[in-house]
C-alpha cells in the first residue's frame, strides 16, 4: 500500500509499474535527482494535484489485482 | 581484521564471496584523516588506491595558473584512485578530506594481483570508471552549451543526490560546501555563484549559510537545471 509519506524513489523502486502513473500525469519524477527526498505528498503539493486521487492511481498501478477484485 | 572490515556497500567489491572479501580485507590498511588533510597529491606517483569508509573527499585539479577545478566528491563506499594506479602519469588530482574521514588503502602492488585473482574487482572498477566518465562527459557538455545558472543548479542537485539528507526545511547537503567549491565545480566565477545563490535564496529556492546549503524547493531547482516549465 503506497502512502503519502513514502518517497518518490522508494515508490518507483518497490512498485516499478507506478512509473507509468508519474509519466501519465506529466510529472517529471522518473529519473529526477530529488526523487529520494520528495514524498508523494510533496509531489501532489508541487504539481497542484489532489493527493487522494494520485495515491489511488499509484496504488491501482502497484497492485492491479487487488483493485480489480 | 581489526578496523579493516570492508563495508558491504563498497562498489569495488560487490559480488565477491566471503573468502575473497577476507583476502581483500587482509591486504588493506586503515587510514584516518582529519578535515582538510590531503590523502593524495596531484602528480605524485600513484602507488595506492582507496575506498572511503566514512567522511568525504574533494578531488580537484590545479591548473598551472593556480585555478582549482573540482572533479568530483567521493563518499562512503566509493573508490578513489583505482584508475590512477594504472596510469603512468601519477594521481590526476588532489584528494582532500572535507570531513573527518577514514579510508582503506591498498598498495598498487597488491591491488593488481587481487584483480587478477578476483576479476570481479576489475569489472566493478570498470563500471565505476564508466559512470564517472559519463558524468564528466555530461559536465563537459554542460560547460560547452549551457547557461551558467543551469550549470550551478545541476551542481547543487548533484551534491544533493550524493550527500543529501531530508530535513524539516528541505534537503540538506550534508557536508561543508562553499561558494568557491561550487564555482570550481561549474567553471563559473565566485562572483557569479554568489550572485546566483543569493538570488535563489531570496526566491526561497535554497537557504545558505556558511558552507551549508539547504534546498528548500527541490522542484524549483530541478526546473532550472532541466529547463522545465510547468
Amino acid at each position: 500500500m503506497i502512502g503519502c509519506d513514502l518517497t518518490v524513489d522508494e515508490v518507483m523502486r518497490r512498485w516499478p509499474p507506478t512509473m507509468a502513473v508519474f509519466v501519465r500525469h506529466k510529472l517529471n519524477c522518473v529519473g529526477c535527482d530529488m526523487a529520494p527526498f520528495e514524498t508523494i505528498a510533496d509531489v501532489a503539493k508541487t504539481y497542484g494535484l489532489a493527493l487522494d486521487a494520485l495515491l489511488a492511481d499509484l496504488n491501482a498501478a502497484a497492485e492491479p489485482r487487488e483493485t480489480q477484485q | 581484521m581489526d578496523g579493516r572490515q570492508i563495508p558491504p556497500t563498497a562498489q569495488l567489491f560487490l559480488g565477491l564471496d566471503a573468502v575473497a572479501m577476507d583476502v581483500v580485507a587482509q591486504s588493506a590498511s586503515l587510514r584516518r584523516l582529519t578535515r582538510g588533510e590531503e590523502l593524495i597529491d596531484q602528480g605524485e606517483e600513484a602507488r595506492a588506491c582507496f575506498i572511503v569508509l566514512e567522511g568525504r573527499f574533494k578531488v580537484a585539479q590545479l591548473t598551472p595558473e593556480g585555478h582549482q577545478v573540482v572533479l568530483h566528491y567521493v563518499g562512503p563506499g566509493e573508490m578513489l584512485a583505482v584508475a590512477a594506479i594504472f596510469s603512468k602519469t601519477g594521481y590526476p588530482g588532489t584528494a582532500t578530506a572535507v570531513q573527518d574521514s577514514a579510508v582503506l588503502e591498498w598498495d598498487r602492488k597488491v591491488m593488481t594481483p587481487l584483480m587478477e585473482r578476483f576479476p570481479r574487482i576489475a569489472l566493478n572498477a570498470l563500471e565505476t570508471i564508466g559512470s564517472r566518465f559519463q558524468a564528466l562527459q555530461a559536465r563537459y557538455r554542460e560547460l560547452a552549451t549551457e547557461r551558467v545558472e543551469r550549470r550551478i543548479a545541476r551542481a547543487v542537485l548533484r551534491l544533493a543526490r550524493q550527500a543529501g539528507k531530508r530535513v524539516k526545511e528541505g534537503v540538506l547537503i550534508d557536508f561543508p560546501v562553499s561558494r568557491q567549491d561550487i564555482a570550481e565545480m561549474t567553471g563559473a566565477t565566485l562572483h557569479t555563484v554568489s550572485r546566483t545563490l543569493s538570488a535563489w535564496e531570496s526566491e526561497g529556492l535554497i537557504e545558505g549559510g556558511r558552507q551549508r546549503i539547504i534546498i528548500r524547493n527541490p522542484h524549483g531547482l530541478v526546473q532550472i537545471a532541466e529547463e522545465l516549465h510547468d
